[in-house]
């Protein structure tokens, strides 16, 4: 650096008597950055997300991926698929508050939309763990406590020779990972579900049109919200920030040491004086162990949330009215049954949730602003629609 | 009496005292004085409105780079001092600018001269190694901060430091100085390490100052931090959350020349320096790393310590790293192509009675693309020497 700078100043010194050199912004584009970007719709507004070195994506594993999500011989009794939990309509979410797995088990947790989940810094709702898509979907298939697809180790083999069986998934394995020769397997499925999740991109709402620069993309309504929502009365930005309005975000850039892994208390519930949410799903306290982190869930990035109803990691809130309702009063009462108590009061909620008093007007213009985060785009993509109808 | 000689060997004060900035020097340099200094101006426009933050879009900016407003300004009011005792010697220099609440303590630091023309300085002080560094209204040829002050220093060097020089004969002087960091490019206890080298001589009936400089310093997390909570805090710049962490490298050479011609007293200064930021720039999702290559030319020509012509030039390379979206680019504010700020100005300074000066500049500067400004300063500066 010292001899760089040296260089320049004697340059400098001639370059005095003969003017000098002009001013420009560059970004040192890769190779691996254009095919990304092509390959998985990327826009030039978001940065490329983080990808495992051992997953990079390819359009054999994507057209792979996208069969596998809608194919229901995915479960171990053929009667759903990821597809059953994730609708495109719905902006892959499934418009219940929790659904029912395979064997009709209820899952204590609402599922979550998918649009631009992979800039998420960790996966689901409240998991530290899961820095990756691949380290999620071990879930959904496997999981036999509550049972979602079921394929647990009893039914691993039958499902995978379901698609050793078909020839035209045989030659979509084999294009999809041309250097194995062993047909279906777990992790291969996984690793294409993955790639092809990482298609499921929105940048073309109302706010990604604003973003770019078109004064007119948002009503007058919605700018006010936006305002509102990255102000200091709501307060809403210090958790839901960035293009992805979450601050549980990591990207091809973002250092993993720095990943910021947030999960915070809202005050949703206040069970007991120690700050207890309903036992079947305390969040990251059930995976830590530790007391101080009843409650904490992962703040969810925004995008298309008008259409992802209900609400919150139980869909415990049927709109975005009373979702802001319960911001607005700093924490959810209960008043009565097993979970009454007043969330307000949670010793483990966050100071951003303080409580704020705003008027019907300011409420619908934030909600105006949530509804242009909505890309029609990405709930009617044919790319990323059911390949069997 | 040898105490004073070796201190004033640093100053340069060839034939009276001219305001270009050649001959900036905001230390007293003379011993068992109390001075006074003040520059106060009327100004016909602002650099930016009131409300809104100022942004050389390209160049990452903070410190004290505040830019100056209309109307009537009480830019600067200073009382700095020096005491000579038997084995060492104190300076010191309050001030209270525009844009600040408070009185600040631009420098306070002790002299000690050591045998074969060492001397060694501690405690608060200006940087040494460009009079850009020591910018005060009351002493440049404008009231208002050079751009490459504003830029490369965030104002002004002053932090809390140690410096050795090396006096070789009278008109060569080596310095090398470790400060604590406070000050922009750098932050808190990175300690930046500078070192320059001056050389004054004459040729002919020319006499020449050349240096040059060089400063290693580094910064974690630093913010723009002009609008947070003691000044203009309803202004929000866009680029408020972003922080930048790396090293910082700046380097300059400049000359200085004087002449009599014609009976006419004719001085020249000319600087060019440059800066690289290397790291990392962040925001509160985003990240990607940064090379930001900062070039400024500054010349001055001055006639009988009358009449200034100036001009000031920065241009800046930004490299980003692969990945990173527009909207993290453009929201930085780091976004500029093919765009040089500039300044021309004309000042015009005569002393009304001995002490007291009155000032006229005309500039014309384009601290936008595009949009060229021409503004006029109205104002005086005054020097009394208390004791
Ligand atoms: C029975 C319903 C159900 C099925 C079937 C299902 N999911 Fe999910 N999905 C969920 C629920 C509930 C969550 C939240 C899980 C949690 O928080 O523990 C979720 C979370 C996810 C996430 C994490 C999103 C984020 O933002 O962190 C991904 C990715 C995902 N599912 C993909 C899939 C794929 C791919 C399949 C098919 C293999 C699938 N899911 C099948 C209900 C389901
Ligand atoms: C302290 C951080 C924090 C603040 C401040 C905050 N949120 Fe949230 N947000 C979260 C977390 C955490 C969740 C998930 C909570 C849960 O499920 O228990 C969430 C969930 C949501 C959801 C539901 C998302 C879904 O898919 O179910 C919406 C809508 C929402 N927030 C909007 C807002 C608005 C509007 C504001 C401002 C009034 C706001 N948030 C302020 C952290 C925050």
């Amino acid at each position: 650096m010292f001899f760089k700078i040296t260089k320049c100043m004697l340059f400098g010194t001639l370059l005095m008597l003969f003017g000098c050199e002009k001013s420009s912004t560059q970004v040192d584009v890769t190779q691996t950055e254009v095919e990304l970007r092509a390959l998985l719709n990327i826009p030039d507004h978001f940065a490329i997300p983080a990808i495992p070195e051992e997953n990079m994506p390819t359009a054999a594993k994507i057209e792979l991926g996208r069969h596998l999500f809608y194919d229901t011989r995915l479960s171990f009794n053929n009667t759903m698929s990821c597809e059953s939990c994730h609708e495109q309509d719905k902006a892959f979410s499934d418009g219940v508050a929790r659904p029912v797995g395979a064997t009709g088990e209820q899952l204590v947790r609402n599922s979550q939309g998918l649009v631009n989940a992979m800039y998420h810094a960790s996966f689901t709702w409240a998991n530290n763990g899961f820095t990756h898509i691949e380290d999620q979907l071990e879930v959904p298939i496997r999981a036999d406590n509550p049972v979602e697809l079921g394929v647990t180790e009893v039914y691993a083999d039958e499902v995978l020779a379901r698609f050793d069986a078909d020839p035209a998934y045989v030659q979509m394995f084999a294009d999809a990972f041309p250097e194995s020769e062993t047909g279906a397997s777990v992790n291969k499925i996984i690793f294409a579900l993955a790639s092809f999740v990482r298609t499921i991109v929105s940048g073309d709402s109302p706010f990604d049109r604003f973003l770019l620069g078109d004064d007119n993309a948002l009503t007058d309504q919605q700018k006010q919200g936006f305002v509102l929502f990255n102000g200091e009365k709501f307060e809403c930005f210090h958790c839901h920030t960035g293009t992805q309005l979450t601050t549980s975000y990591r990207d091809y850039n973002t250092d993993p040491a720095n990943a910021q892994n947030q999960f915070f208390n809202t005050g949703l519930y206040n069970l007991s004086s120690e700050g207890d949410y309903p036992a079947e799903d305390q969040g990251l306290f059930d995976l830590t162990n530790n007391p101080a982190d009843k409650g904490f869930f992962r703040p969810q990035s925004l995008r298309n949330v008008a259409v992802t109803a209900p609400y919150m990691h139980d869909g415990s809130i049927a709109t975005l009215r009373e979702v802001i309702a319960h911001y607005a009063r700093g924490g959810r009462l209960i008043e009565s049954g097993p979970y009454a108590g007043d969330g307000r009061l949670n010793p483990l909620k966050s100071d951003l949730v303080p409580g704020f008093n705003a008027t019907d007007e300011e409420i619908d213009a934030v909600i105006a602003f949530l509804e242009s985060l909505t890309d029609e785009s990405v709930l009617t993509n044919p790319a990323l629609s059911n390949p069997f109808e | 009496m040898k105490l004073i000689k070796i201190v004033s060997i640093g100053s340069i004060s060839l034939l009276s005292s001219t305001q270009t900035l050649a001959h900036i020097n905001t230390h007293a340099e003379v011993d068992d004085s109390i001075q006074v200094r003040g520059s106060m101006t009327f100004r016909t426009d602002s650099i930016v409105e009131q409300n809104e933050a100022w942004i050389l879009p390209g160049f990452l900016m903070g410190g004290h780079a505040l830019p100056s407003q209309d109307g009537f300004e009480l830019d600067e009011v200073s009382v700095s001092g020096a005491k000579a005792f038997d084995k060492f010697r104190v300076q010191g220099q309050v001030s209270r600018h525009s844009g600040h609440e408070q009185i600040d303590i631009d420098h306070f630091f002790i002299t000690v001269p050591f045998e074969h023309e060492l001397q060694l300085q501690f405690g608060q002080m200006p940087g040494l190694s460009t009079p850009l560094m020591q910018w005060h209204a009351s002493v440049g040829a404008v009231a208002d901060m050079p751009l490459l002050t504003s830029v490369f220093f965030g104002g002004h060097t002053q932090d809390q430091g140690v410096r050795l020089m090396k006096h070789f004969d009278s008109n060569t002087t080596l310095g090398v100085e470790v400060w604590q960091g406070n000050d922009w490019p750098s932050t808190s206890d990175e300690n930046p390490v500078s070192a320059f080298l001056k050389q004054s001589f004459t040729l002919s009936n020319i006499s020449f100052d050349l240096g040059a400089w060089y400063m290693q310093s580094a910064a974690t997390s630093r913010m723009d931090d002009r609008y947070g909570d003691d000044h203009h805090s309803t202004v929000t710049p866009v680029n408020a959350a972003y922080m930048f962490t790396g090293d910082v490298d700046t380097g300059g050479v400049y000359a200085d020349a004087t002449t009599v011609l014609f009976n006419h007293v004719l001085s020249f200064h000319g600087e060019y320096i440059m800066q690289e930021h290397d790291g990392v720039l962040s925001d509160t999702s985003e990240s990607s790393s940064l090379n930001s290559q900062i070039t400024g030319y500054l010349f001055e020509l001055n006639l009988n310590n009358v009449m200034t012509f100036g001009y000031e030039l920065l241009s800046v390379e930004n490299t980003f790293g692969s990945s990173v979206s527009t909207t993290f680019l453009n929201n930085s504010g780091l976004y500029n192509q093919g765009f040089e700020p500039e300044r021309f100005y004309v000042s015009w300074q005569k002393p009304v009675f001995e002490g007291l000066d009155y000032r006229i500049t005309l500039i014309q500067e384009t601290l936008e693309p595009e949009e060229d400004e021409l503004r006029f300063n109205i104002g005086a500066t005054w020097v009394f020497d208390v004791i």
